[in-house]
């Protein structure tokens, strides 16, 4: 029996009724990891993934504990202790951290099981799985090679959807997780800004980082949040509110108030997208929520892109001036402290993060902050009282999570239009806000996945997780790897 | 519009310790010129410098008034394991004062 492509619960249930144990899956999944072809692991962590299994193997099965044996995957900017965590850059390439981060410890504790590090755009700086130090990272469902995975979490949707692994972790800035799930069909979460400790990830703009993950399914999505949410005090930007019970969702949605902005829905051109988008929206409507079109203001809308690259780039230059090559990571030699700094960060970092460097430094630079950082800064309090006055009147806001199916690796090089960029990059919103936000798969399209995305109110992730429930049973798009296809 | 010339682009590069070959320097220029049109679109957002800037989603509350507690995280000889360079227990660099 292949045990590679159970979700979490089914997993739980196969160890539970004895039919398997960790010791077998986990060598299932190795050998799976093995033989991909897609470029998504950064280091394997197979040894003591084995001896964890092992162990496992010869203990009995936690009832209650359904991540118990539970084969995991890793983005590589999530720190882990004596494994070596290069945040897909080479300046890391030899950096062994001293801790787990946060959610890596606590899904230790509950005794799953870290399997390997997974590739990500160089220091989670990209959106297209293609500029990690390791080179390209696939699509799993394009065997041909040519369309992009998505980023900055590459390899963790490329592993999931790949059938290897039931869950991986990931981190979200502007859109890191549910952009790549929506190329790979799975449910990726960015919770609310605060909820999930940041303890341990490599940080790129802190405003708006988030660590989330991506699964199969909704429930497993449910079930990881809630066993990663909560108060961390090693993280004081971490949230103090009480977790909800997020298990306890059943996908009614009667009287559910969805809001669909106007002027992002209507930039849809792929017309497979536009009708499943439109039948999705009748099929809640059937079930009892109430769907209101909105209208933002268009020139809002259109500077959520530059927003978003002005303020990362700008904090990103600032949060990587301690990768110097001192203390920790690949120096170079140097005659002076200068030359060091210097030849490390020239030859440790790749090109397209060098131009975000220096273009946040000169939004950064005083004679130009108020010009360029600072209105980028305005133009984000403005959007955000924006989309919290819709979800002032509205549960939560419903639109499609990326144009199309996952785009070429190589572009044909024609100028976006502002619509089109508007559609590619809308998901940033929820960053600005520190919103939740999932995203769930809705169709396929020539046996490519697209997805769909709710952003909710900070904090209610279980309504977005309900509603997420809802259109899961809807479209049957449960469970989807590549191999089940 | 805005330009900028190589030897400007150098010298902000410089600013954050990094040098731009010669082959990166297009992409800086091109991702230049996107910058200024990123700006350009801002602008045009109404009332946009009346506006207060956000730095945050939102506040929330932290752990920075609790008290002391004496807690060892991590030893020294732990910190030096990722060292490039050490002596006597200590981060070594070239001498700063020659």
């Amino acid at each position: 029996m292949d045990y590679t492509l159970k979700n979490i619960e089914q997993l739980h249930k196969a160890y539970l009724e004895k039919e398997t144990s960790p010791l077998v899956v986990v060598k299932q999944m190795i050998a799976k990891l093995e033989a991909n072809k897609d470029n998504l692991m950064e280091a394997d962590m197979f040894a003591s993934a084995l001896d964890m299994a092992e162990k496992l193997s010869k203990e009995e099965v936690e009832k209650d504990n359904l991540l118990w044996g539970v084969p995991f995957l890793i983005k590589d900017n999530l720190s882990t202790k004596g494994t070596i965590t290069t945040g897909g850059s080479n300046i890391l390439a030899n950096f062994v951290p001293l801790y787990d981060a946060n959610v890596v410890e606590k899904l230790k504790k509950l005794k799953a099981i870290p399997l390997a590090k997974t590739t990500l755009d160089e220091l989670g700086m990209g959106g297209s799985g293609t500029t990690g130090h390791k080179g390209v990272t696939y699509n799993p469902y394009d065997e041909s090679h040519l369309r992009q995975v998505g980023g900055s979490s590459a390899g963790s949707a490329a592993g999931v959807s790949a059938g290897i692994v039931p869950f991986a972790l990931g981190s979200d800035t502007g859109d890191s997780i549910r952009k790549p799930a929506s190329y790979t069909g799975l449910v990726g979460l960015k919770p609310t800004w605060s909820r999930i400790s940041r303890y341990g990830l490599f940080p790129f703009s802190i405003s708006l980082d988030t660590v989330g993950f991506f699964s199969r399914n909704v429930k497993d999505a449910a079930l990881l949040l809630s066993v990663l949410a909560g108060h961390d005090e090693k993280d004081n930007t971490s949230s103090k509110q009480k977790v909800d019970d997020y298990l306890n969702i059943d996908g009614s949605i009667k009287g559910v108030k969805v809001a669909v902005i106007r002027q992002i829905s209507q930039t849809i051109k792929d017309s497979h997208l536009k009708a499943a988008f439109d039948k999705s929206i009748n099929s809640l409507k059937e079930q009892g929520a109430i769907i209101n079109f909105v209208d933002v203001d268009i020139n809002l809308l259109y500077g959520i892109h530059p927003t978003y690259f002005i303020i990362s780039s700008a904090e990103a230059t600032s949060n990587n001036a301690s990768l110097d090559g001192v203390n920790f990571g690949n120096a170079a030699k140097g005659d002076s402290y200068i030359d060091i700094v210097k030849a490390t960060r020239t030859n440790g970092f790749g090109k397209s993060i060098k131009t975000r460097f220096v273009l946040g430094s000169y939004s950064l630079k005083k004679a130009n902050q108020e010009e360029v950082f600072r209105r980028a800064q305005k133009a984000r309090g403005m959007i955000v009282r924006a989309i919290n006055q819709v979800l002032e009147e509205n549960d939560v806001i419903y639109l499609p999570a990326a144009p199309s199916i996952a785009p070429f690796i190589v572009s044909d090089g024609k100028e976006s239009t502002k619509d089109e960029i508007l559609l590619d990059n809308h998901l940033a919103i929820a960053n600005f806000a520190g919103l939740p936000s999932i995203t769930i798969p809705l169709t396929l399209k020539d046996k490519m996945p697209i997805g769909v995305n709710f952003t909710g109110r900070a904090f209610e992730e279980k309504v977005l997780l309900n509603i997420a429930l809802a259109l899961e049973k809807t479209t049957g798009l449960k469970d989807l790897t590549k191999e089940t296809l | 519009m805005k330009i900028i010339d190589k030897k400007s682009l150098q010298e902000l590069a410089n600013d954050i310790y990094l040098d731009i070959k010669e082959e990166e320097m297009e992409d800086l220029s091109n991702g230049f010129n996107m910058l200024l049109k990123h700006v350009d679109q801002l602008s045009l957002i109404k009332d946009i410098d009346k506006q207060e800037v956000m730095i945050f989603p939102f506040n929330v509350e932290t752990t920075s008034l609790r008290e002391d507690v004496v807690t060892l995280t991590s030893s020294k000889e732990e910190v030096l394991l990722n060292a490039p360079s050490e002596y006597a227990g200590q981060f070594k660099l070239p001498k700063v004062v020659k």
